[in-house]
């Protein structure tokens, strides 16, 4: 069955999260200390969705808003993005809403965009109300799942819904030339076999 | 209110404060910060014979033969000799007397304990708080004292590997950072707009292609650039991407020989790992690149294939004079004016390398403000009332940690944190 290669970004805050979700769905990890992390990080898992399945390349990036500056190519080609913040930081949630601009100025048209409110099992102080945050993402289209990296709440979930939606959103590509095949397009099979020619599925 | 006071008070962070220093041997610093090997034993047993014969530090350096390069500074007087390369002076109260407020102070506080987590020094289930709140000093103080530089994430690490090569001597820590970041002109590396960072990566580029094709155009081929992947080695200057045991000689290398060598550590680095790289795809190779573990690298090696990467002076030259006539797109980088003198002598940086404006919504006066909330209280906050013990009492290296607690427990300390 085809494969579809996307890439992924994470935003948000820093130390809301985001390596952490990244690292328990790829790796079922979990670091009460994640060491922060510097420009990126990248991961990248294969998931099987009732359509087909989806690679997904997860480019992890450092909360610092400076990192944007220098490396532009944060967005390009990202055919979904996460945006993680942190319930029981009400800053962190503020700012969600300038990621969802900065996405929706700089990145594809097409991209698929779900919203987490990370640390749920810190219900106990949480700062933002879940209707709240539920009615937010509700006006703005976008899909809100509670998760949390320590306990795995919630992770699983959400990537499947990214996954699948951005099978839908770009499933038209799919079985197209393989001539561009880069970072974030479509591609017809695994990366890992891109030098075996022969092999190219799909191509005109 | 009174239930807000009692939920952060609760919080695991502040009930097990540990303010008592570990020694050395205990923290894994210093000569102790990793298990030398039988070549580097010899090596630290020629040094003491040549100290003995009441040779200063500073001209065991100097003989320091080229051909020994590879095999750095013994780990015992390793601390002793940065300090005597870069002839750093440190002054107690000048340090104290630096207050700790700044803008950054919340970024600094979230990356606390994510600085070296793995190493006992900073880990606070074994050795309590000790590390990092000599971290959180240093950065707190730098920010203050370099406003323009701030904080950027990597800081921290740079920060904390030079605590634990010098076990644990934060006045020493601070003032080699001065004296580092001005011998080899980084102020403007950790700038919001990162200008002098752009430059090496442009630097790197040119040396890369000139350098290695053959791996150069594979780069090129997967698409890419040195800002997803050397940005990190050169920011953090390897300190979070290799290991310590490997970054204390790839410093040695840089101390004694010159900033240029992190051209020279990445490119053999690349060299040493060519059959591998040019197998892998984009994605496989970006995360290569991100796992050390996967690289199995000997210090000594690493550090002899640097050094027979020979760079042309000439062509270094060329690369700057390119660099130099480029367009300049945007002018407002141009305020930031140098006026250290470098060792290096690399020429002033007058245009930016790249042509497209950073995204509009990230310029700090632009971040979209979403007033629709209330905005309630931050649970970092409890910051502010360490900072408040550690600095306003002017006595920040010997405080006590009976003293913090109280303040965090205060009742009237939170009346004023509160935010309306």
């Amino acid at each position: 069955m085809a494969t579809m290669e996307c890439k992924i970004v994470t935003l948000g805050e820093g130390r809301v999260g985001k390596t952490s979700l990244a690292l328990k769905y790829v790796k079922n990890e979990f670091h009460k200390d994640e060491i922060s992390t510097v420009n990126a990080n990248y991961l990248t898992k294969l998931v099987q969705i009732p359509q087909g399945s989806v690679q997904l390349n997860i480019w992890d990036t450092a909360g610092q808003e400076r990192f944007r500056a220098i490396a532009s190519n944060y967005y390009r080609q990202a055919k979904g993005a996460l945006i993680v913040y942190d319930i029981t930081d009400r800053k962190s949630f503020d700012k969600v809403v300038s990621w969802i601009k900065e996405l929706k100025s700089q990145a594809e048209k097409n991209i698929v965009i779900v919203v987490a409110g990370n640390k749920c099992d810190m219900e106990k102080e949480r700062q933002i109300n879940r209707p709240e945050a539920l009615e937010f993402c509700r006006k703005m289209q976008i899909r809100h799942f509670d998760t949390s990296a320590k306990s795995g709440n919630g992770v699983e979930e959400m990537f499947m819904e990214l996954a699948s939606q951005i099978f839908e959103a770009n499933k038209g590509e799919l079985g197209q030339s393989g001539r561009n095949s880069r970072r974030g397009k479509i591609t017809v099979e695994k990366t890992k076999h891109r030098e075996n020619s022969g092999k190219k599925g799909g191509c005109c | 209110m009174g239930s807000t006071n009692s939920r952060i008070i609760k919080s695991p962070a502040v009930k097990t404060i540990d303010l008592s220093p570990p020694s050395n041997f205990q923290a894994k610093i210093g000569q102790y910060l990793y298990e030398q090997n039988d070549l580097e034993k010899k090596h630290q047993r020629r040094w003491e014979k040549y100290l003995t014969k009441n040779q200063p530090l500073s001209s065991m350096i100097h003989s320091f033969k080229e051909s020994k390069f590879h095999k750095g500074f013994p780990q015992k007087y390793r601390w002793e000799c940065w300090k005597a390369v870069l002839k750093t002076s440190s002054n107690i109260k000048d340090y104290m007397s630096i207050p700790m407020t700044n803008d950054y102070a919340h970024d600094i506080y979230k990356d606390l304990d994510r600085t070296f987590p793995e190493h006992k020094y900073f880990n606070k289930s074994e050795l309590g708080y000790y590390g990092q709140i000599a971290l959180k000093r240093i950065l707190n103080k730098f920010a203050h004292k370099y406003g323009k530089i701030g904080y950027c994430q990597g800081m921290n690490f740079i920060t904390g590997f030079l605590l634990m090569v010098s076990g644990g001597k934060e006045v020493e820590v601070f003032a080699f950072l001065e004296a580092f970041y001005i011998k080899y002109t980084l102020e403007d590396f950790y700038t919001e707009d990162m200008k002098g960072l752009k430059h090496f990566l442009w630097i790197f580029d040119k040396t890369f292609e000139s350098k290695f094709c053959k791996l150069y155009w594979h780069f090129k081929n997967e698409d890419i650039s040195e800002d997803m992947w050397v940005l990190k080695f050169f920011l953090t200057i390897f300190t979070s991407t290799f290991p310590i045991e490997i970054t204390v000689f790839i410093w040695d290398l840089i101390l004694l020989d010159g900033f240029e060598n992190i051209y020279r550590v990445v490119l053999a680095f690349l060299k040493m790992n060519q059959e591998k790289i040019l197998k892998l795809s984009t994605f496989e190779l970006l995360q290569f690149l991100n796992s050390p573990y996967q690289w199995h690298l000997v210090p000594q090696i690493l550090l002899k294939k640097s050094r027979k990467i020979r760079l042309s002076r000439d062509k270094r030259d060329s690369f700057e004079r390119e660099y130099k006539s480029m367009p300049c797109p945007s002018v407002e980088y141009l305020e930031v004016k140098k006026e250290t003198k470098s060792v290096v002598s690399s020429p002033k940086i007058t245009v930016q390398l790249v042509t497209e404006e950073p995204p509009v919504l990230f310029h700090k006066n632009k971040v979209a403000t979403y007033n629709g909330y209330r905005q309630i209280i931050n649970p970092f906050i409890v910051e502010s009332t360490l900072d408040k013990s550690f600095s306003d009492s002017g006595r920040d290296d010997s405080f006590n940690a009976e003293d913090v607690l109280n303040n965090l427990v205060s009742e009237n300390d939170w009346d004023n944190l509160y935010i309306r």
